[in-house]
């Protein structure tokens, strides 16, 4: 599914643009960026709370282009920035993780 | 090819620079994504460290025909017991640092999983420096 499909789909809060309305098919959940880098299928979408710049950097190396961040959590600024710059696109959900995940499945996000 | 980067201890923002820095070198290079995922996902690892950890810390990345070089010699507190610190789910890291996503205890053991050769040399109280590399055949 389309990212801004996902988007439209969770009614999610979109922080950057869509440059590269990529397909994602798969999904991680991970508050520990080690078990992201270590576990993480490429290319996955990535839901977690975690809203600092460490984590833009781990999805420049593992070809993430989609973070949901759960909890109504927001990006800070560094987080952003990297984020534009590297075209990685950031949305906030009020769900949590758990029931973000859910409807993703429901989506065919595996 | 000789590449040089400078880490200080405690910058987090800067963490992760050197590392995407040679993820787009060995790409222009035209190697194998599988390659550059193990080569990226344990400079990061090794970035994290000396800035979880260190005071201040200097990567040498060496590319060769076959193959890669990482040397990451680090000032800081060293490794008290090496085999502890390679166990999973061991880590010393501080409470600033783990609730930033980080000290689960992944980061030594997944430096090993993804170099084909890795060297810990350490001293208590002077420094630490991990040497890898990573063959580009397979």
């Amino acid at each position: 599914m389309r990212i801004s499909e996902i988007i439209e789909k969770l009614s999610l809060k979109l922080h950057t643009s869509i440059n590269d309305d990529m397909e994602i098919e798969r999904g991680y959940v991970s508050e520990m960026l080690s078990d992201v880098m270590a576990n993480c299928p490429d290319e996955s979408l990535l839901v977690t709370i975690l809203s600092h710049e460490n984590v833009i950097a781990v999805c420049i190396l593992k070809d993430i282009k989609f973070i949901i961040l759960a909890n109504s959590r927001k990006p800070n600024d560094e987080m952003l920035k990297k984020a534009l710059d590297e075209d990685i696109v950031i949305a906030t959900a009020e769900k949590n993780a758990f029931q973000i995940s859910q409807s993703l499945l429901e989506l065919n996000v595996r | 090819m000789l590449k040089v980067y400078h880490l200080e201890g405690g910058n987090f923002s800067e963490a992760g620079s050197a590392s995407s820095d040679i993820k787009k070198l060995l790409k222009r290079l035209g190697l194998q994504s599988k390659i550059i995922k193990k080569v990226a996902v344990a400079m990061y690892e090794a970035e994290i460290n000396v800035v979880a950890h260190a005071y201040s810390g200097d990567i040498n990345v060496v590319v060769a025909k076959d193959h890669i070089k990482i040397l990451v010699s680090d000032k800081g507190p060293g490794i008290p017991d090496v085999d502890k610190a390679m166990t999973e789910g061991f880590s010393t890291a501080s409470e600033k640092v783990r609730e930033m996503g980080f000290g689960a205890g992944m980061g030594l053991p997944n430096i090993k999983k993804n170099v084909d050769d890795l060297n810990i040399k350490t001293e208590v109280g002077k420094g630490t420096e991990l040497s890898m590399r990573i063959d580009f055949q397979h």
